[in-house]
């Protein structure tokens, strides 16, 4: 009888033994009998899978042999994010619905899919590099399903109060949210934009924060000049350094943020859980409500509560709670990745502020802008102090000539000169840039070489100068 | 035709494909980084004279090549290469990331993960991609200049990324040796010892050298993918799953086929056990075993422990060797 045959185990460890053996003689090789290590390409090539099969094979054959092309394939395995994405992708499908169905019926419930999330965050500590960014997606594509339906419905007078209701001086801290709503939601992000009255909106992105505009990073290090001359955005700036700290490295705490939007908690949505209808549209609610009474005991007649149909909206629409949440929520609950906090402490501080203008002395600053709020610090802005504006128009614009002579132009015209850095005197200014309606265009940028001689730039891009204190002015 | 030189020179290179390169041009969407016809050509005559060496190839065969790159990829290297701001602002928006996370996860690998580092480790290719000056022709020679768009360009970085990685941290264990990776270090005096502990059998030796032999014939036909995956599992002691990674299957295909392997390699040394082995470089015929005396030679292979392993490589150094070459 074979020996083999009876004894499997032993065969087992023939084998074992074979195949470490030839495993060995493989590391004792020279791999480089006659052949050179591939390059990176051919490494990344191979690893893609998209070498000739005959290549593939004869570097194969080199890599038996040689350490070194081993490591840096399984270097460069581990360095990839697709082999997990598939699983990602079907786990984000699953995390989207999961933060999707707590929206649609139990909006109150402050957030069943939490410990999952984490869970799932603490199943893929490899992954999370890539999840962060696409949990922020996630996040955001929940709340634009979520604000969709009521958007949808804007023909139906619902989304007037919610447009109204975009505080205008928020507009500048829109620009956070809106860049990244804009990826997936492009619908959404017309909205916003065409949300507050055109000029208002148009007047400020460009001016009121000369910030909003640029890019993350060069936003980061305005942010950082910000708070070297403002003792305000510098706290505020650190606070939201401290909150980034703390929440960064445990991972969790961002998912639970960028989750939150998905269940906006309306006080309304949990007076309406009680009813046997998930969500009552608010047309119906007012019966849902009178139903819900008489439901409990009289089980068979829930059915009539039922005749709420119609697609039930995920946010209340009655009222002007979600122009809050659009505004608010995202700002505050957005995946933190990404997130630049320097530019958001500098965003909220500057947004009253247009202009921030610093002396060539670098001692003294102004900074002026919502209503014709002007300050002045004289200590590189560790300390304010209020000046008296010779208009109420918004300040878009200014020019520091020296400690004590500065420029300022805003809307409609208003153009203010100091000239002993105290008071403010309201500059004329120049008749010929008035339309045909009258009106003095908005100023969006002016520059000053001295108390006398300075330049202001209108919106529509015509130039004025002055060289007599605004006496009188010459287009350019 | 062989003698056709157009691989030769970019410029013969040019002329041959003249019509075909406008079209890659095109299709590799160029314009974006207003990368000229000329630059792109070059970039693909690089890349066809690397792969095809001196001319050695037949235009359709090079032209099939050229339309199996990735064009667009390769458009933007050649782009970044020559510097175009453009193409440099795409790349770094696009790429940057995705190299500081590779770069984590590869430290991740050798438990140096943290945030710092591995922007260090990624940033420090931008240096060699941007290109340094070379002393003779004044001419910036960029990393970006050995990407030949076979692969995807992000996979390219992480492979360069990694070669990088693995061979600082082989330098490191080469030099300090704290690295108990047994890379490079197996000594060579493995040992001969165990043939001098147990003289019992007369057989023993032959029987050895016989099992020996019928192994490095068992290596010789396995498969070049087989081979990598046995030293991965048994030198690199890589688990199923990073294996798997590698070979991008999955885990439970990579147990089979080590099962299979393992299996394939046993039946082969039996069989080759039991066969008459001819004559050959002076060494006489040998009969056949029989199933007791094929025992006995595994026995003795088992306790044969640690192998000796340059007796089994002075067949299988040869055997192993890919036959395509």
């Amino acid at each position: 009888m074979d020996a083999k045959d009876r004894d499997d185990s032993k065969l087992r460890q023939r084998e074992e033994m074979l195949a470490r053996r030839v495993g060995e003689a493989l590391d004792q090789m020279d791999p480089h009998a006659g052949v050179e290590c591939p390059d990176a390409e051919v490494l990344a090539a191979y690893a893609e899978q998209s070498l000739e099969s005959a290549d593939s094979a004869r570097w194969e054959s080199h890599f038996a042999a040689c350490t070194r092309c081993r490591k840096i394939l399984r270097v460069l395995a581990a360095s990839d994010a697709t082999p997990l994405a598939d699983k990602e992708v079907a786990q984000l499908g699953e995390l989207v619905s999961a933060a999707r169905i707590p929206a649609e019926t139990k909006a109150g419930s402050p957030g069943p899919g939490r410990p999952r999330l984490l869970e799932w965050r603490a199943r893929w500590p490899a992954a999370a590099g890539w999840l962060a960014p696409a949990l922020g997606v996630a996040a955001v594509f929940v709340v634009w399903l979520a604000m969709r339906a009521p958007w949808r419905a804007a023909d139906h007078g619902a989304s007037t109060t919610l447009i109204a209701q975009a505080p205008r001086e928020e507009t500048p801290t829109n620009s956070v949210p809106a860049d990244q709503l804009s990826k997936i939601a492009p619908q959404l992000d017309q909205k916003l934009k065409a949300a507050p009255p055109p000029d208002r909106i148009s007047a400020n992105t460009p001016s009121v924060n000369p910030l909003a505009g640029v890019p993350a990073e060069s936003r980061a290090e305005a942010g950082n000049a910000f708070k070297k001359v403002s003792p305000g955005a510098g706290l505020t700036g650190s606070t939201l350094q401290k909150e980034e700290k703390s929440v960064n490295p445990s991972g969790g705490s961002e998912m639970r943020s960028s989750r939150a939007p998905a269940t906006p908690p309306p006080a309304e949505a949990n007076a309406a859980l009680e009813t046997p209808a998930p969500a009552p549209p608010p047309q119906a609610r007012a019966k849902a409500d009178t139903a819900a009474q008489p439901a409990p005991e009289a089980l068979p007649s829930t059915s009539q509560t039922v005749t709420v149909t119609g697609a039930a909206p995920l946010v209340e629409t009655t009222n002007g709670t979600l122009g809050g949440a659009i505004q608010q929520k995202p700002s505050a609950d957005l995946s933190l990745n990404g997130r630049n906090y320097k530019g958001a402490a500098t965003l909220l501080t500057a947004r009253q502020y247009s202009a921030l203008l610093k002396a060539p002395s670098g001692t003294t600053l102004w900074r002026a802008g919502k209503a014709g709020i002007i300050e002045r610090s004289s200590n590189a802005g560790r300390s304010w102090i209020s000046q008296k504006s010779s208009s109420q128009e918004d300040w878009l614009a200014g020019a520091a000539v020296s400690d004590t002579v500065c420029w300022l132009a805003g809307r409609n015209g208003a153009i203010a000169r100091t000239a002993d850095g105290e008071h403010w005197e309201r500059v004329t200014p120049p008749a010929q840039a008035a339309g045909t309606d009258g009106a003095i265009p908005d100023w969006t940028g002016i520059t000053a070489r001295e108390a006398r001689s300075a330049t202001v730039t209108a919106r529509d891009g015509r130039r004025f100068t002055t060289s007599d204190g605004g006496a009188t002015w010459q287009a350019q | 035709m062989a003698e056709d030189p157009f691989l030769h020179s970019a410029i013969s290179f040019q002329e041959r494909f003249s019509r075909q390169l406008a079209e890659l041009h095109a299709q590799a969407e160029c314009a974006r980084w207003e990368l000229s016809q000329e630059s792109f050509a070059q970039g693909l005559w690089r890349s066809a004279a690397k792969h095809f060496g001196a001319g050695q190839a037949e235009p359709p065969e090079v032209e099939a090549y050229l339309r199996s790159l990735r064009l667009q990829d390769l458009a933007l290297a050649c782009a970044c290469s020559e510097g175009n701001e453009r193409a440099w602002e795409f790349f770094i928006a696009h790429y940057r990331q995705d190299l500081r996370i590779a770069a984590n996860a590869m430290l991740r690998g050798s438990g140096l993960a943290d945030e710092a580092r591995a922007a260090e480790l990624a940033d420090s290719l931008y240096a060699e991609l941007y290109g340094v000056r070379s002393g003779k022709d004044g001419r910036r020679k960029s990393l970006f200049d050995y990407f030949h768009g076979r692969s995807k360009l992000s996979t390219w970085l992480r492979a360069v990324l990694a070669q990088k990685q693995v061979d600082a941290v082989r330098a490191n264990s080469r030099t300090i040796s704290l690295d108990n990776e047994k890379d490079d270090e197996l000594p060579p005096e493995h040992d001969k010892r165990a043939d001098a502990a147990m003289p019992s059998d007369p057989k023993r030796e032959t029987y050895l050298a016989r099992f020996d032999r019928a192994l490095s014939a068992a290596l010789a036909e396995m498969t070049p993918r087989e081979r990598m995956i046995l030293a991965c599992y048994y030198v690199d002691q890589l688990t199923l799953a990073e294996i798997g990674r590698m070979l991008r299957e999955h885990e439970s295909t990579v147990s089979r086929q080590l099962e299979r392997i393992r299996r394939a390699l046993r039946e082969s040394v039996t069989r080759a056990l039991q066969r008459d082995s001819p004559a050959c470089n002076g060494r006489p015929a040998e009969p056949a075993l029989d199933p007791a005396q094929v025992e006995l030679a595994f026995e003795y292979a088992l306790e044969d422990w640690p192998f000796d392993l340059s007796r089994a490589l002075s067949g299988a150094e040869t055997a192993a060797d890919p036959p395509e070459d």
